[in-house]
């Protein structure tokens, strides 16, 4: 794009905007503004990875008469408290700061939102001057200061729709390229598009999102090739799993048996989250069951703490074994362990899960049932949607919506947990959703026998900037 | 990154995710699992009123990519100018909800009283009896007095009001000196005093016949031991009262048909809490381990499980090991070797407090019992390392010279060496292999070996290079953790207050 001509700044609802390099209201004094760069926020808990700042721009502000001048000086007032205000969580629109630099040569201003004041500090200060100044209708060296977002937002980056491979056969990894590389921490938005009819499953049991920043950094074990001893195959076509069977455990006392172990290709990293889905069959036993992850040669060996399978269900679950631990190293073997209350019934692995947890773009996100025939109606496919939101909300949203034309509606789901503020660096992405029905409850994944599979995964990034592009 | 959120329900809807918006939070743990969490979350006022008006018991987590780290009930909600304040318990504080009023297993004989007519009517009990109840049970028939199988002494057994729980075992020793025309019998009543079984009966031989007893019977609400003369002409009692007795030493009754552990008894807390509120603790026992050791006298009035429960952890098990009891991310109350779940991990000190003081020091100890004392035991490695011999005096509550010579050795083992106070902070956190990991990971009951100490052997440091975390207190905003490490309750203690279960 050719390069910006001059800065631009302005201050915006949507609805009303102040540019404050416009030069006829409003115009930045000289020296009077450079952007604050952010830093990392030291909370472990999730949300925005950086901080907040707070601002302070000198501006002149004119108008053609003294009212006028005043009521530019108003107008931004408002749109400054108006800021507060939403970030108090009233019932008004977010403020947003853009700024496009001189010279800048993305196209269009990155933005920021505005948080409000700073501190007891009102949004502005006022010069001594301002009385004086009234009759040749300007004010002079208004200092605002207000607490925005610490990093600026580029326009979304609309991208990997579909991924490769799709239509996705569930859980698979997919895996998709932007058009840039992202040097800081970027919000994401994942949508899954072209969801089945609703009405086909009375509730989605929707299941575990794994999201990493690469595919080498995720990876679906198919449980049915870690076959050795107590642990057999076993088609079970008729719940549908995920490859060509499942693995089935068959204890013959409480003593802890192994699977065999099966290759893994993750990169190095030092906790690997692991999950799984599964099955106790019966109910007449209970089970414990440990993840073995290996580095090359058996070496770098970590274990998952315990996991308590109980007999409240016979149906598939889909389940976070915990962490493993591991001395920073390639993994290549992942085994199962698992322990009977007795020596009855059996335990049966669909697949496992595994991904490299130790950076913040890595997510396992648990999305809770969603009910979504009470709102959706039969013959709408639906897309779920999980958008952080970082230009209008405060907090994330995941929703299911109706695509049926021209009236969207919307299902959310019962809960989640895990951090589903999405980020991405880098130019890549890779996901696997872990997901099933609970209607009919019987099912490994998300869909019937006979029925398309689904979906297609797509990705929308907002580049992220500690400075102004 | 980690998520706070809060929901109606343990298993219900999310009602909001305060992850970003929550200020100063932090939540610890202990050795009953999730302990408090605590943090700010400002809101504007209207919000405010409705968080603090919503009277409902909600539920607070924080979770590491769907995988709990703490969850508890929201407890308290303060109105500050800026948001609400609010602190959350973790889920052991259920077991508090309820008071348990109950008997597992009843030693006392001042718990059994004479019966007299009036306790059961149209039956034959009789006051012509001399009884005792005083450390042991006693029934003899007084001289004189006319005795037939018209005439029984009872001595009955009634737990108080508010007990649910039947005895269905009664263990005792037994003496019966008597002729073979007088018989004793034990009985299992109802709630009325009426009969339901006889579950001993023992004629006299002339003789004195003594032995133990263990029985086990059909739930019954009240016991009693008899003597009788039987036969179907009463006659007066012409020799000495005292040469005819019955005595019961001993006397135990239960609750449960096997021997009383804590392992039934957490089981039984358990399913109370569970069956009045259901969303607050499952009644799944699988997490349950026994500990093994007997116990003797567990009488509850009104009590509070908590209590009862970290008491019988206390105690440990049959081979000396301390126990710990709570309640997991799950619902589930474990009861389990101290530490067993616990990881371990590794620490560079960046800065440690330590205090020992020579105040707590005693490596020579000899025990009083009664009007004798012990010979006096020396630990000669504590001698040389302080240069000082401290010697002290225990007091044992018992005659039994090798009851008190234990208690005198366990208290040189407490005391000769004790473990200096001490706090670490903890920068970093390692697995055995050298793994960093997030400090939140840390729980109480792991173990933390302290790496970069001074590689002394035989020294106070070296008393606190690995030790198990008590308590765990970890801060988000700064990402911070602290541990206290645990003290563990002198061995003594421990003995004394096993000796008192046994007694």
């Amino acid at each position: 794009m050719p390069p910006a001509a001059y800065s631009t700044i302005t201050i915006t609802d949507g609805t009303t905007t102040c540019t404050l390099t416009d030069g006829t209201n409003y115009a930045l004094t000289m020296g009077g503004w450079a952007p604050q760069v952010p830093v990392r926020r030291a909370s472990t808990l999730g949300g925005r990875p950086y901080g907040p700042v707070v601002e302070s721009i000198r501006i002149n502000i004119f108008g053609t008469t003294a009212a006028a001048a005043l009521a530019n000086l108003q107008t931004l007032m408002a749109l400054i408290d108006q800021a507060d205000r939403w970030y108090k969580d009233e019932s008004v629109d977010p403020v947003l700061i853009t700024y496009e630099p001189q010279g800048s040569e993305l196209g269009a201003a990155v933005e920021s939102l505005i948080f409000g004041f700073a501190g007891d500090s009102g949004p502005a200060n006022l010069p001594m001057s301002f009385n004086d100044e009234l009759m040749i209708y300007s004010i002079s060296d208004v200092e605002l200061t207000f607490v925005r977002d610490g990093v600026w937002y580029g326009e979304p980056d609309l991208t990997v729709a579909p991924m490769v491979p799709g239509p996705v056969d569930h859980p698979e990894v997919v895996s998709g390229t932007f058009a840039e590389s992202a040097a800081h921490l970027s919000p994401v938005k994942l949508t899954i598009a072209d969801l089945p009819d609703p009405n086909v499953f009375d509730t989605y049991d929707a299941g575990l999102l794994l999201i990493a920043s690469s595919s080498n950094r995720l990876q679906i074990v198919d449980a049915w090739t870690m076959n050795a001893g107590a642990f057999t195959q076993d088609a079970d076509a008729a719940r549908e799993p995920q490859g060509s069977g499942v693995l089935v455990y068959t204890p013959v006392g409480t003593t802890q048996a192994a699977s065999n172990t099966i290759g893994l290709s993750l990169e190095a990293g030092k906790r690997v989250g692991v999950v799984a889905a599964l099955r106790n069959t019966t109910g007449l036993s209970t089970f414990e069951v440990q993840i073995r992850v290996s580095g090359p040669s058996g070496r770098s060996a970590a274990l998952t703490q315990p996991y308590h399978v109980d007999a409240s269900t016979t149906e598939p679950r889909i389940v976070v074994l915990g962490y493993a631990l591991c001395e920073e190293d390639d993994y290549s073997s992942v085994q199962i362990l698992a322990t009977a209350s007795a020596a009855s019934g059996t335990l049966v692995f669909d697949y496992l899960g595994l991904i490299v947890m130790d950076d913040p773009t890595s997510r396992i996100l648990a999305i809770g049932p969603i009910s979504a025939t009470q709102t959706i109606s039969s013959g709408e496919e639906s897309t779920l949607s999980i958008d952080p939101r970082e230009l209008t909300a405060r907090t994330p949203q995941i929703r299911l919506i109706g695509n049926l034309f021209p009236v969207t509606h919307y299902a959310v789901p019962e809960w989640w947990r895990g951090d589903a503020f999405l980020l991405s660096q880098g130019s890549t992405i890779a996901v696997s959703w872990c997901a099933r029905t609970s209607s009919p409850g019987t099912l490994w994944r998300l869909y019937d026998s006979g029925a398309a599979p689904l979906a297609n995964f797509g990705f929308s990034r907002r580049m992220a900037y500690l400075v102004p592009t | 990154m980690l998520q706070l959120a809060i929901f109606n329900t343990a298993s219900g809807l999310m009602l909001a995710d305060w992850s970003e918006r929550a200020r100063d939070v932090t939540w610890t743990t202990n050795a009953h699992g999730d302990a408090t969490l605590t943090a700010t979350i400002p809101l504007n006022p209207i919000e405010a009123f409705a968080w603090f008006n919503l009277t409902d018991l909600l539920h607070m987590e924080v979770n590491a990519d769907a995988e709990y780290l703490w969850r508890g009930r929201l407890e308290d909600v303060r109105l500050r100018p800026d948001g609400i304040a609010i602190a959350a318990l973790g889920q052991w504080t259920a077991l508090g909800d309820l008071p348990v009023t109950d008997v597992w297993s009843d030693a006392r004989t001042n718990r059994w009283r004479p019966l007299i007519v009036d306790d059961v009517p149209g039956e034959a009990v009789s006051d012509a009896f001399q009884f005792s109840q005083s450390s042991r049970l006693y029934i003899a028939p007084r001289k004189g007095e006319l005795h037939g199988q018209g005439q029984v002494g009872y001595l009955g057994y009634e737990p108080m009001t508010g007990v649910t729980r039947a005895a269905v075992a009664l263990d005792f020793d037994y003496e019966l000196t008597a002729p073979i025309t007088w018989t004793a019998t034990a009985d299992s009543r109802d709630n009325t005093w009426t009969l339901d079984t006889n579950i001993w009966t023992l004629a006299g031989n002339g003789g004195t016949q003594s032995g133990t007893q263990t029985l086990t019977f059909s739930a019954a609400d009240r016991l009693s031991f008899g003597l009788f003369y039987d036969d179907a002409t009463p006659a007066n009692y012409t020799g000495e009262t005292g040469d005819i007795y019955l005595t019961i030493t001993n006397v135990h009754v239960r609750t449960i048909t096997s021997i009383v552990t804590a392992a039934p008894i957490a089981a039984a807390f358990a399913d109370a809490v569970n069956s009045l509120n259901p969303t607050q603790l499952s009644d799944a026992s699988v997490y349950i381990e026994d500990p093994g050791l007997d116990l003797y006298e567990e009488i509850y009035t009104d009590a509070d499980m908590r209590a009862i429960l970290t008491r019988l952890a206390a105690l440990g098990d049959t081979q000396g090991q301390q126990w710990e009891v709570g309640v997991n991310h799950i619902g589930y109350l474990y009861l389990r070797p101290r530490g067993s779940a616990g990881r371990t991990w590794y620490t560079d000190a960046s800065d440690i407090d330590v205090e020992r003081s020579l105040g707590s020091v005693w490596n020579s100890v000899y025990s009083r019992y009664g009007d004798e004392i012990t010979a006096t035991v020396a630990d000669t490695s504590s001698i040389a390392r302080y240069g000082l011999t401290r010697r002290r005096a225990i007091r044992s509550r018992t005659t039994d010279t090798t009851q008190a010579q234990t208690e005198r050795d366990t208290s040189l083992l407490d005391t000769a060496d004790p473990l200096p106070r001490a706090s670490v902070p903890v920068d970093r956190v390692l697995t055995p292999s050298g793994a960093v990991a997030p400090k939140w990971l840390v729980r109480s009951g792991d173990t933390m070996i302290v790496r970069n100490l001074p590689p002394e052997t035989n020294s106070v440091i070296d008393r606190i290079r690995m030790f198990r975390i008590h308590e765990t207190s970890y801060s988000a905003g700064t990402d911070s953790l602290e541990v206290t490490p645990e003290s563990p309750p002198p061995l003594l203690e421990v003995l004394l207050a096993r000796a008192m279960e046994a007694a």
